[in-house]
């Protein structure tokens, strides 16, 4: 299991490596299905992935979400669907109503609302009764949980075929960072001294 | 007739140019800058469907494109009820066609099968490769409407005794050695274009596949009793270049075309798909006997090496050497591996190489006059048929090997393996004798080979094994 520090991580691409493939958009939606099928042809539900690839002129990236602090998408949550459970910024779908507040508050584009594989149970089925089309396809909030259960890490990492993303270790960065500008300082004042 | 490039399309409105497609097309056919949409050049690509293979730029819900999946199924002319994502890099069907000529009350329809195919039509029901028998993909064809369904082992030991038999003839009159396998379509049309040079090393014998639709025009439709404009072919295989093959027009039993329409793996399911038929719940049922399989042969053409061996295995056979043992020299390294077998005072050696980056320092060696085989195998796909472009699409990289494992594994390799022993087999025996005359008359070479053509200079044909 990946050791999440209490402080945020999340997945971020090199602009510089990414060529646009969407192989990790294929491997986020595999990820997040109860049997994934190896080949295309056993699909019988379209690709849900949880981050987008976008090409804006000459790059290419992967989108997903930050897992922020203070996330805007759980602030808005009406039904408190949305939480922050060791590092990550979780969707309870059974408790999400397909509002689509989350997706109009998230800075970065990172929420989409995908059908939702099993028969969705309407959330207030006294309301619904009446008011829900039946058999329709629910949709809910679906975003980067960086792979909550996967043994080896977020799939989109361990797919790239260009090694393009990472897992950013938002303490471990700012703690190597400190060390580097702690031996620059060092640099500095031998250059002074000799 | 379809120009060879119009089989492989790249969708420009789904392309993202990351042309992971250029990194694996042998022949730098995939044009375009990177990042934006690719198209492909149709002088030079060899339609192996790698391209397709490899592409994973699908087209994503979360997109809102102003296409429709609708719209581009039809596009594609796929059936509305494809339910699987689309990809940029696709390969034109025949599905149409065949759906009307199964349909059509006067036509005999023929399915002709692969064994490369057969195997892993299983993954397409989420089923692992060899998980729907060879007998449940008959009946499932049998369901589909096909009124005879063949195994392409038969047309497949044919092609072995006329290649064994080439190769003979030619260390005897000293033509041009080794004799280049033409089983592989893609490689076939890679030859003609880059080293035209060689097609006369080309045997001239037509691939199994054709073999199979020549036999279906000349002699099932003079043992049936029917005009062969009445049958309709259908060759069943994991091969996208087979698609152009198929529309070479040399390759015809007068003017009735050998193959009327190739289909792939893929497409298979997705006509079985549409039609609710799950060939894993049918009864077996057995091929039809007018083209007997040859049982020892289920494996050939799946792998890299098989056919190498069987051609040396037929050639010491028509020699006349007993109990004849061809010895594999080295197990497959970057793709190739080696047979020698002992003839006489002579060493006949043939070497079996699949993807053909790893083919050109053979082909240089014979451009140089240096090779030493008498048998050269050239399979177009990085792993011979197993990874064709027609197989199954497998969606991550990672999963590539370990499932190219799972089919190869289906047709494990035995090197002690019993020899077909086809220079005596009984149903190829009764065919010549009954149809022929004799491999390589003047009836069998009608119906049984081809001709090529030097791709780059000029468009006349040549005949292939003359020199």
């Amino acid at each position: 299991m990946l050791n999440l520090d209490s402080l945020t991580s999340f997945v971020l691409a090199d602009t510089g490596k990414c060529v646009g493939c969407r192989t990790c958009e294929i491997a986020c939606a595999l990820a997040h299905m109860t049997d994934p099928p190896d080949v295309a042809g056993e699909m019988q539900v379209q690709l849900t992935p949880r981050l987008f690839v976008m090409v804006a002129g000459e790059v290419t990236a992967p989108v997903m979400c930050r897992h922020c602090e203070d996330a805007p998408c759980a602030n808005v949550c009406k039904m408190s669907a949305i939480s922050r459970v060791n590092g990550r910024v979780l969707v309870n779908t059974e408790r999400c109503v397909g509002c689509r507040l989350c997706l109009m508050a998230c800075p970065f584009g990172a929420v989409e609302f995908a059908p939702l594989e099993c028969d969705a149970e309407p959330i207030h089925p006294t309301t619904a009764e009446s008011t829900v089309e039946k058999n329709k396809t629910m949709y809910r909030a679906n975003k980067c949980d960086l792979c909550n259960d996967r043994e080896d890490g977020p799939a989109c990492i361990t797919n790239c075929p260009e090694n393009a993303l990472v897992l950013v270790n938002a303490a471990a960065a700012t703690r190597r960072r400190r060390n580097e500008a702690a031996l620059d300082l060092l640099a500095e004042q031998n250059a002074v001294w000799v | 007739m379809m120009n060879a490039a119009d089989f492989i399309q790249i969708d420009q409105d789904l392309c993202t140019g990351c042309r992971h497609c250029a990194s694996i097309c042998p022949v730098q056919a995939i044009c375009g800058e990177p990042k934006k949409p690719q198209s492909v050049s149709s002088d030079r690509c060899i339609v192996c469907g790698q391209c397709v293979q490899i592409c994973s730029a699908f087209d994503s819900i979360f997109e809102g494109r102003s296409k429709t999946r609708a719209a581009r199924l039809q596009e594609r002319e796929l059936p509305h009820s494809l339910a699987e994502p689309l990809f940029a890099a696709y390969d034109r069907n025949s599905l149409a066609e065949i759906e009307a000529a199964l349909l059509e009350r006067n036509l005999q329809t023929v399915a002709h099968c692969d064994a490369a195919a057969l195997g892993p039509l299983a993954e397409e029901f989420g089923l692992p490769s060899g998980g729907i028998k060879p007998g449940q993909v008959v009946s499932a064809l049998r369901k589909l409407g096909f009124h005879q369904v063949y195994s392409n082992t038969f047309p497949a030991g044919i092609a072995i005794l006329e290649q064994a038999q080439e190769i003979s003839e030619r260390v005897h009159k000293g033509g041009n050695l080794p004799v280049i396998n033409s089983s592989c379509p893609a490689a076939v049309r890679f030859i003609e274009q880059s080293y035209p040079e060689l097609i006369y090393y080309l045997s001239g014998c037509r691939s199994p596949r054709q073999i199979a639709g020549s036999l279906t025009k000349a002699y099932l439709a003079q043992r049936f009793k029917v005009d062969p404009a009445y049958l309709f072919s259908v060759s069943l295989s994991a091969c996208t270049a087979h698609k152009f093959e198929a529309t070479r027009s040399e390759l015809r039993v007068r003017e009735h075309r050998d193959i009327d329409a190739a289909l792939t793996v893929r497409e298979l399911a997705w006509m079985l798909k549409h039609g609710a038929i799950e060939p894993a719940l049918l009864e077996e049922s057995e091929f039809d006997q007018e083209l007997p399989p040859i049982n020892e042969l289920q494996e050939v053409y799946c792998r890299t090496g098989d056919v190498a061996q069987a051609v040396l295995e037929t050639t010491a056979e028509l020699m006349g050497v007993e109990n004849v043992a061809v010895e594999c020299i080295t197990a497959e390294n970057n793709g190739a591996c080696f047979f020698k077998v002992r003839i006489g005072d002579t060493e006949y050696r043939a070497a079996s190489v699949s993807g053909l980056q790893n083919a050109v320092p053979f082909l240089e060696e014979m451009r140089k006059g240096e090779s030493s085989f008498r048998f050269l195998e050239l399979m177009a796909c990085p792993r011979g048929c197993i990874s064709g472009g027609g197989q199954p699409k497998v969606l991550l990289p990672e999963r590539r090997d370990p499932i190219y494992a799972m089919r190869a594994k289906l047709t494990a390799f035995e090197p002690s393996r019993p020899g077909a022993k086809l220079s005596t087999n009984a149903a190829i025996s009764h065919l010549y004798e009954d149809f022929f005359g004799k491999p390589r008359g003047d009836k069998s070479n009608h119906i049984l080979q081809t001709r090529y053509v030097e791709r780059l200079n000029g468009q006349q044909p040549v005949r292939a094994g003359s020199s």
